[in-house]
């Protein structure tokens, strides 16, 4: 099925959006949350709750980009369990657990500054990232998008291991220029 | 956590980008030959690059031989168009042991589409003419192993995994019972200071240590299934000590340069300038060069003419 019929069943409020969405995307969604979480049954959850997620979202939206738009659920999704369970190790247990569950029912503290400044990053990004060359780009974004080892990688671009950590020493270099070029305090 | 923040705000650039880079998207598939490409490699300047010798996936364990899948096993297949053409054969106990997929009453797992990871191609060849066409996925949980694979039949799902050499699988057990750590890890490289690299070379790993005493030998070879498999050669330094300097090279020099790669046979570092050997470039990286390692001890430094420096 195509992305915007997808979409369109979303939009009728349609239950055959989620396992068409499976069908077509679950294997992607999964594969981003198992690089981040490693673990089999984490991994499925977040993509159970990427569907959910996506059938909250869509009305409103209607995403160009149907593989882009869940798979940023799903980076999203995974990198919060993942901030969670770091959190746990560190010894904030089932505080930062509560403290998560309760962060869906009590509205986000206004913190507008922060949030402009997230915007005015994300752009910048966009801009680092159009200043690489496609192979470059693709390789940063495999490595810090979807948190792909190296060694896979190499193996799918066809590249050595040392290609692609080189590739991605420079572009951090270059990002890192352009942070201190502009000024921009993380 | 400004990494962290980094990493989340990367979460909303263009979805252009996010689309362009996905694992689906790639262009035709080059699937990394590791076993020819390091044979291929032995065979004309054995370079063994820094990064891929660290290299480690998944968990490995002492496997006895006899439980392996002898060689030649019908029913095996060679995916389509590969450049390295392994041989998959049907998982057995011995390799299901070593990729923790037995379950509880000691059968080998049954794997599910919840299983399947990237897509990786399909069957070129094999005995079983109906295995032909049938499409090939990583192992979910191995996404980046090439060596274990599921493939897909009428809807049915059975995992495979890669023939290794005996070279290789020693290889493998000195790496796991080192526990070196992956090359992205802080701690890398954590090798012992006897190790200075391994190579491959006919059906031989080449160890190269900085001891040769029976000591130290014996200690390698308990490491190993098949002691024989392993050939023994003097070195100077450490490969530690060699992975650092191309790390030092290639922070601190600040000098041009193509490439940088541990020379395993030569106990060396290699640095390929986009010079001519002529051009006062080549001199002034190498000065750039030999100054960020001052004070490192003295790792040989080959320089080589090679190509442009990629754009970036």
């Amino acid at each position: 099925m195509e992305d915007h019929q997808i979409v369109e069943l979303y939009w009728a409020r349609s239950e055959r959006a989620i396992p068409e969405t499976a069908d077509k995307y679950g294997r992607y969604c999964y594969s981003i949350a198992c690089h981040i979480l490693h673990s089999r049954e984490d991994s499925e959850e977040c993509v159970n709750d990427t569907y959910l997620h996506a059938w909250n979202a869509m009305p409103p939206q209607r995403p160009d980009r149907l593989s882009a738009f869940l798979g940023r659920i799903a980076r999203n999704l995974a990198l919060n369990r993942w901030e969670m369970y770091s959190a746990e190790k560190r010894g904030a247990g089932q505080t930062a657990l509560a403290l998560n569950e309760l962060r869906e029912c009590v509205p986000a503290p206004d913190c507008t500054e922060r949030v402009v400044d997230d915007v005015a990053l994300a752009d910048l990004f966009n801009r680092f990232l159009a200043s690489l060359t496609p192979e470059n780009r693709r390789l940063f974004m495999r490595r810090y998008w979807y948190l792909s080892s190296i060694k896979e990688i190499a193996a799918d671009y066809g590249l050595s291991e040392s290609k692609v950590k080189m590739s991605l020493l420079r572009s951090r270099a270059r990002l890192k220029q352009l942070l201190e070029k502009e000024g921009v305090d993380l | 956590m400004k990494k962290q923040r980094i990493l989340n705000v990367l979460g909303q650039v263009d979805e252009e980008y996010i689309q362009e880079a996905a694992p689906g998207e790639r262009q035709a598939r080059k699937k990394n030959p590791r076993w020819v490409k390091w044979a291929a490699a032995a065979a004309c300047l054995c370079l063994i690059v820094a990064g891929m010798i660290g290299a480690i996936d998944g968990v490995r364990q002492r496997v006895p031989q006899e439980e392996r899948p002898s060689p030649g096993i019908s029913q095996g297949f060679r995916l389509k168009d590969a450049e390295d053409r392994v041989l998959y054969s049907p998982i057995a106990v011995g390799d299901a042991t070593r990729y923790r997929l037995l379950t509880d009453n000691a059968s080998i797992y049954r794997p599910t589409e919840q299983d399947l990871g990237a897509f990786m191609g399909t069957v070129g060849s094999s005995e079983d003419t109906s295995l032909v066409g049938c499409s090939v996925y990583h192992l979910a949980r191995y996404p980046a192993s090439d060596a274990i694979c599921v493939l897909e039949r009428d809807g049915q799902y059975s995992i495979y995994v890669a023939e290794e050499e005996p070279a290789k699988l020693a290889y493998d057990e000195i790496l796991a019972l080192l526990e070196i750590v992956p090359t992205d890890d802080p701690r890398f490289p954590n090798y012992p200071e006897t190790y200075g690299g391994a190579y491959f070379e006919g059906e031989k790993l080449h160890l190269c240590l900085t001891d040769v005493s029976e000591e130290t030998t014996n200690a390698y070879a308990a490491m190993v299934s098949d002691p024989d498999v392993l050939e023994y050669e003097l070195v100077e330094h450490p490969y530690n000590d060699l992975y650092n300097a191309t790390m030092l090279i290639a922070r601190n020099s600040g000098a041009s340069f193509s490439s940088i790669a541990v020379d395993v046979r030569g106990n060396a570092v290699v640095v390929g300038l986009p010079f001519s050997p002529d051009d006062e470039a080549f001199a002034t990286a190498q000065q750039q060069i030999d100054d960020a390692l001052a004070g490192s001890g003295d790792i040989p430094v080959i320089y080589t003419e090679e190509g442009q420096a990629s754009p970036d």
